[in-house]
């Protein structure tokens, strides 16, 4: 298994629709996704053919605001490597604002096992 | 007596014609929501291959609705949710969020949050809100 390391960093870009917004602004989905996704970015290049990853920890502070038709752009840096646990500082901006950030925790999992373990329960 | 345009305002808004104020969020107050996961709820349809299990920005979202939902009539803004995604929850399944009222300021609502599977607990943290 590939050995990650702190300062690895990750970027997501996202074209924002009315898809992604309700009626309060930027959907949580969306969001914590953008998220997830600048840290899946940084371990899915060195994944093998049965490697993936699960989210297990969002603490996400979020404060601003975006509008359909922008782009939300999320970057994520490891903070910190716990064997399979890789910790991620994450930032999202909406244009030159800040808007959110907080850290994301993901665990290096089996595809196969994992789904496996999942038809177990 | 001076009177504050707040003092002003408020007279105004409680009069006999006017509706009734919002009740306000207490200490100890819980909800719980129902939601059936669907592929839509699904890691795999977000963008995460051959992992085909409830999404941890879905089950963030549940959450929040819970924590919204608790607040009652009570206009509250998502500000921070800070949960851990414990196990995996199949497609198909069904998950129950619990939110309760922990602390509750001027300016803010805690909600403690923590929800089911039919077969394990799934999720557990703290959702905050920042009144309207």
């Amino acid at each position: 298994m590939t050995e990650y390391r702190t300062g690895l960093m990750g970027r997501q870009l996202l074209s924002l629709s009315n898809t992604h917004f309700d009626e309060a602004g930027i959907s949580v989905t969306t969001l914590h996704l953008v998220c997830e996704m600048a840290c899946h970015n940084i371990l899915v290049a060195y994944y093998d053919t049965d490697d993936a990853s699960v989210g297990i920890r969002n603490d996400i502070w979020f404060w601003g605001a975006a509008e359909p038709g922008s782009f939300l752009e999320a970057e994520a840096v490891i903070s910190e490597v716990d064997r399979k646990r890789i910790i991620f500082n994450v930032f999202v901006r909406s244009g030159v604002a800040e808007i959110a950030r907080g850290q994301h925790e993901r665990l290096l999992i089996s595809k196969s096992a994992f789904m496996e373990s999942v038809k177990d329960n | 007596m001076a009177r504050s345009i707040a003092d002003v305002t408020k007279m105004a808004s409680s009069g006999i014609n006017a509706p009734p104020e919002a009740m306000p969020v207490e200490i100890g107050q819980s909800v719980e929501i129902v939601t059936e996961v669907t592929d839509a709820l699904s890691a795999e349809t977000l963008g995460n291959p051959g992992v085909n299990v409830l999404a941890t920005p879905c089950l963030a979202e549940l959450c929040d609705d819970a924590a919204a939902k608790v607040c009652g009539t009570v206009s509250t803004r998502r500000m921070r949710i800070d949960i851990s995604h414990l196990s995996a929850t199949s497609i198909g399944d069904t998950v129950r969020i619990n939110a309760k009222i922990i602390s509750a300021t001027e300016t803010l609502v805690v909600c403690r949050v923590d929800g089911r599977d039919s077969t394990s607990e799934i999720v557990s943290g703290y959702v905050s809100r920042a009144f309207a």
